[in-house]
């Protein structure tokens, strides 16, 4: 647990809304009984960045947004395997700038669905648990990375289908590891966070060239020299429980355990001595009744915004760059009343997925300001 | 094949042969320097007749006239030719590559001669050796089937040509045997043979002239007068003793060898060489009574220092340069004779040894009268190229109709010319090509003479059999695939080599077995075979008739198959015959396709090798286990046990195995990152460590006693860059006291390293025992004791201790 010192207090932003942006609730679907973990837009690819997809069950599910709340269904896959649950998706594309759809649950395995061509383009094995979450690097979008319950993380080449790192070891994770994510800017860098309570944060510049030769790679994957990377440049002690979610916001970290907060926390590394490290705690943003894990917040493209759902199915939506942190809206609906896992901010945050355990999906739209 | 076709055949040859010779075109004929057009047409009256006629080329028995294309272009001729052949290039091309021969004065000198397809012809006259056009038109099937047929050439080619690449830098025995040949012949030495004739002294001579000495000697002094002798010097002098004695046909003979022609001609210029010719006047018995043993007594007269009354004769060696000169039978490698009157001079002969060199001195005598008379009588004198030719019937061709002026060109092309047929489709059919200097086809390697090359191929290529003919027109090789001996290699497609049964076949050892070998019998080598060898094989089987059924003898010879292959005894027995006889019949060899057996082959030229019937059927458990073993690794999904990706069956089922491994790159880096960590430890400190670390790592230093092994090996493999680094090798020498500190390393050991005095250089012991001194908390009691090599320094020990 991080030490506040006199005169570091975290500024904690006030519960009131701001209304700055009102939402309403525009279209609200039921895809199936079983709970929907994930939902996420397409940021990938401008062309589609009105497309997003969620994930329930052994079913993945691609929408569109439309003007006047409606949502139409694109594609649907469904895994042969019914005791399928996939947890968490990601867009991404391939070299050739195919939107590809990259999904993993309860299995294990990971698909890739080629959108493109309505197939699946590949399968990654190698996990030896289920998957927690796949991020996708934005300024790779072949490359993805994937959080375990296996206690590891690995960077995967979607388009060459190579597992190019593996980030576990002695200095990994010691339970399993909820959240991944790309740094927006230093390439080299991710940040894991699970149930040993701690966020880690990796570098994989000394292996980059193992990244490089995998854009490259004819050979079977087995036969890649796949590195395991054991130390992380920086562990984190922010929170006393599961750290469920974790988001870069520049340098910073947004992390969120079950403690009705996210909070903002500046990695501070040594010179000297990597892997340790102190932090310092800058803003938290509450979320009454969030304490359950596995909840995950998510940002518009610009990360202006974050939009978190709690365990009453209510959402808020808090403006992250400033200080105080300011409630832009709380959302509720007098039927949205199951646990939200997870929502998606579109673009420009004007509209906001959330989807949930009772397997609906809300969809709630900004209301123009006069 | 029926007469008449093979008639046709030979008439259509000769008519194209006609054409090719008149209708040269312009660009692809190449003709040989100094050989006009009607000196080739007379080659063709003189029955060197083209050897192949086809549609691509027109060739004569020297390999000269090319036709159809240009060979100026065809560095391989065998590449072109196969594109012109239609052949699949790439099957051929090694049985192609002809070897770039030097000095054959052809223009646009290509050695190699297209193969083309013929059909064999069994019968073989000698003029037939050289075949006609009797292109065989076969169906488009059987075209293929011949084609297909003719790649068995390819993986035995292959294989050679493997061999040969290694046989580059460490030439067999043989190899530098014929080198040797070959050496030798391009020194072109002069055999000089002076003998009698058997019958001129009985006229001019009154008595016998034996025994005759011989010598040939440079004179140091000309001028016989009779107060200054004679004076020459000497090597070796020959004995010519009566001929009758030995044989009444057979002449002795003087043998001398000359260098070349061309350094012959500067000796003779200057007149340092003579032929002395000396007949003592002694008999032989007053030499033989020096008590000289007999074998030494040839030189009796010369070896010691004795005189004597004899009669001398020289043949200066100029007039004989002068003649082998003109005549051009030396030049072209024949033998040279000339008869040549001898006038013997009496005179009083002395022979010394003055230093190393052997001298004799003529006087006139004073009184003539006394002495015998002069006589005069006649030698032969003849000279021949050493090795210059092998006798056979080859190189005993009369050039008859050939202008003097082409011969010794056409003798040259000539002599190493060697044709190589190649048969395939069951014999039916064979594609022929020449090459020169007696060389290899496989291998290039130059074999000096048909003989050398016999013994190359049958001792080198032992996957072939070779049929080796010699006429006086042609030098040729009949060539065949052994197809028995790789028939293990040939495996039927979709059948796993791994998995087919490795069956070992050795001799019996019991007789007891030979009674299972008989019912086996059937599939083993039903050879027949030529006369010579017929003995040996009957022999054989005598030797064991008493106790052995007929499939022990067959035994025998499959077990021949291991040392000597039949084949190739085949090859050195037919090749003896065919010396005598130019033209035998092949051996024939049939095969009993046996519906029993398995493994009985096409119908070629050697059975299949016995297979023992245990082996076919009793299988060790554990190759029984192994396929279903096999197919269950099959079924199922392996991953890799670091990388936790699926692998190919191919990677698990090989011999590599991942799960120990450690990743060094990794661990390396990681141990840096580590050392990074220390605060309170210097750069070098930890570049050692880490070095050391690393070294461990990949050592498996894992116990006490590797310590010193691994100590030893550390300051070997980096005892370069630890000279570099003084303060570097400064840390490694702390490291190690400390390892001596703990018990670790052994200070003999240490002290014995040789690379260790150097680090423990004198300079530097103050500061050893100083830190020893700091990092231990205790001083070395005794230094000598520690290190004795540092205590012959001459070190004051007290001085040491006393000031710490």
């Amino acid at each position: 647990m991080a030490k506040i010192t006199l005169g570091c207090e975290p500024v904690v932003g006030s519960l009131t809304p701001s209304k700055k942006r009102d939402y309403r609730v525009t279209n609200r679907l039921q895809e199936g009984k079983r709970p929907i973990y994930a939902v996420a837009f397409n940021f990938i690819d401008s062309r589609y960045f009105n497309v997003f997809a969620t994930v329930g069950g052994n079913r993945v599910t691609v929408y569109q947004c439309l003007e006047g709340g409606v949502i139409a269904v694109l594609q649907s896959y469904i895994d042969e395997d019914k005791d399928e649950s996939f947890y968490t998706l990601s867009w991404a594309c391939s070299i050739d700038g195919i939107p590809f759809l990259v999904a993993g649950g309860i299995n294990g395995i990971i698909r890739i669905i080629d959108t493109g061509n309505e197939k699946i383009h590949k399968s990654f094995v190698g996990h030896g648990d289920s998957i927690n979450e796949i991020r996708t690097q934005a300024l790779r979008p072949s490359l993805v990375v994937s959080a375990s319950k296996d206690e590891s993380v690995r960077l995967w080449n979607v388009h060459t289908g190579i597992c190019i790192l593996i980030f576990s070891g002695a200095g990994g994770h010691r339970n399993e590891v909820l959240s991944v994510d790309f740094h927006p800017s230093d390439i080299y860098r991710i940040a894991s966070c699970g149930m040993d309570n701690t966020v880690k944060i990796w570098s994989m510049k000394e292996f980059w060239t193992y990244v490089e030769k995998s854009f490259t790679w004819t050979d079977l994957p087995s036969k890649f020299p796949t590195k395991y990377v054991q130390f992380p440049v920086f562990i984190a002690s922010v929170h006393s429980n599961y750290v469920d979610c974790n988001r870069w916001l520049g340098d910073f970290i947004l992390s969120k355990s079950v403690d009705n907060e996210i909070v903002l926390w500046e990695p501070k590394t040594k010179e000297q001595s990597p892997g340790e490290g102190s932090v310092d705690i800058l803003q938290k943003y509450p979320v009454p009744e969030c304490d359950i894990w596995f909840i995950k917040f998510s940002c518009d493209f610009h990360y202006n915004a974050a939009a978190i759902g709690n365990r009453e199915g209510k959402i808020y939506v808090w403006e992250l760059q400033s200080s105080p942190p300011v409630l832009i809206a709380r959302l509720s609906h007098i039927q949205s009343k199951s646990p939200i896992r997870q929502t998606a901010m579109s673009f420009d945050g004007s509209t906001i997925l959330s989807c949930c355990e009772d397997g609906t999906i809300w969809r709630w739209d900004a209301v123009a300001t006069p | 094949m029926s007469s008449e076709r093979r008639k046709h055949g030979a008439f259509g040859h000769r008519m194209l042969s006609l054409r090719s010779l008149q209708e040269p075109r312009s660009e692809g004929y190449l003709i040989v320097s100094g050989l006009s057009a009607s000196a080739s047409s007379s080659l063709v009256r003189t029955g060197l007749r083209p050897l192949m006629g086809s549609s691509h080329a027109g060739v004569s028995g020297f390999g000269v006239f090319f036709e159809g294309w240009n060979l100026h272009k065809a560095e391989i001729a065998g590449k072109a030719l196969a594109a012109a052949d239609g052949v699949d290039s790439a099957k051929l091309v090694n049985l192609r590559v002809f070897p770039k021969i030097e000095g054959v004065p052809v223009s646009g000198s290509s050695p190699g001669i297209p193969l083309v397809a013929r059909e064999t012809i069994y019968s073989r006259s000698a003029d037939q050796m050289c075949r006609q056009d009797s292109r065989v038109h076969l169906s488009a099937e059987e075209e293929i089937a011949a084609e297909e047929s003719l790649s068995i050439y390819c993986k035995p080619v292959e294989l050679y040509n493997i061999l040969q690449r290694r046989a580059v830098g460490n030439p067999s025995f043989l190899q530098r045997c014929l080198r040797y040949k070959i050496q030798a012949k391009h020194k072109r030495r002069i055999q000089m043979t002076i003998s009698l004739p058997g019958s001129t002294y009985d006229g001019v001579q009154a008595q016998s002239p034996f025994p005759l000495y011989i010598l040939l000697a440079r004179p140091i002094s000309d001028i016989a007068l009779a107060e200054y002798p004679a004076v020459y010097r000497f090597n070796r002098a020959c004995i010519l003793t009566s001929s009758t004695r030995v044989d009444g046909s057979h002449q002795a003979q003087a043998n001398f060898i000359l260098p070349d022609i061309s350094k012959l001609a500067m000796e003779s210029k200057s007149g340092s060489l003579t032929i002395l010719i000396v007949k003592c006047a002694e008999s032989k018995e007053s030499i033989s009574g020096f008590g000289l043993p007999k074998d030494i007594m040839d030189m009796a007269p010369f070896s010691t220092n004795v005189g004597g009354h004899c009669l001398w004769g020289k043949v200066p060696m100029e007039s004989l340069y002068l003649s082998w000169k003109m005549s051009p039978n030396l030049s072209l490698g024949q033998r040279a004779e000339i008869i040549s009157t001898v006038d013997l001079h009496p005179c009083f002969m002395k022979s010394s040894c003055l230093d190393d060199d052997k001298c004799i001195s003529f006087q006139n005598p004073y009184n003539s009268g006394t002495l015998s008379k002069a006589q005069q009588f006649q030698v032969i004198i003849s000279a021949e190229e050493v090795g210059a030719k092998d006798k056979s019937p080859y190189n005993s061709y009369t050039y008859t109709d050939v202008p003097t002026s082409s011969l010794s060109d056409i003798i040259r092309l000539r002599t190493g010319n060697v044709i190589f047929n190649y048969r395939y489709y069951n014999n039916k059919l064979q594609r022929t090509e020449v090459t020169e200097d007696f060389s290899c086809p496989f291998c290039l390697v130059k074999c000096a003479s048909f003989k050398g090359l016999r013994y190359h191929l049958s001792s080198s290529h032992d996957l072939f059999n070779f049929e080796f003919w010699v006429t006086e027109e042609y030098q040729a090789v009949n060539v065949s695939v052994k197809t028995d001996i790789w028939r293990t290699e040939i495996v039927a497609d979709g059948v796993d080599p791994k998995q087919q049964t490795f069956s070992f076949c050795s001799k019996p050892l019991r007789r007891r077995r030979s009674k299972n070998l008989a019912q086996n019998a059937k599939h083993v080598h039903p050879l027949t075979l030529e006369s010579d060898l017929h003995a040996v094989v009957s022999n054989l089987g005598k030797a064991n008739d008493a106790h052995s059924s007929k499939g022990e003898r067959a035994r025998i010879l499959s077990g021949n198959d291991s040392q000597a292959v039949p084949g190739a005894a085949l090859c050195v027995e037919r090749v003896l015959s065919s010396h005598n006889v130019p033209g035998v019949s092949s051996a024939t060899v049939q095969s009993n396709a046996d519906p029993e057996c398995v493994q009985s082959g096409p119908a070629s030229n050697l059975a299949p090798p016995a297979l023992l019937q245990f082996a076919k059927t009793r299988k060790l458990s554990i190759e029984r286990s192994d396929p279903r073993s096999r197919a269950l690794l099959q079924k199922r999904q392996f991953f890799h046990s670091h990388r936790a990706q699926p692998m190919g069956m191919e990677q698990v089922l090989s011999d590599r195995d991942s799960e120990d491994e450690v990743d060094d790159d990794v661990a390396d880096f990681e141990d840096r990152r580590m050392l990074d960590d220390f605060v309170d430890v210097t750069k070098d400190e930890k570049q050692l460590m880490h070095l050391w670390n690393s070294f461990v790592r990949k050592q498996r230093v894992l116990a006490d006693g590797h310590i010193p092994w691994a100590c030893e090996a550390f300051s070997r493999l980096h005892g370069h860059d630890l000279a570099q680094a003084p303060a570097l090798s400064w840390c490694w020498r702390l490291f190690m006291i400390k390892l001596w500190n703990h018990g670790l390393l052994d200070a003999r050991a240490m002290n014995n390293w040789p690379a260790v005095p150097k680090f423990f250089a004198l300079r530097n012991l103050q500061g050893l025992v100083l830190s020893h001194n700091q990092l231990a908390g205790t001083i070395p009691v005794d230094l000598g004791l520690l290190m004795p090599n540092l205590a012959k320094l001459d070190f004051p020990n007290k001085w040491l201790i006393g000031s710490l």
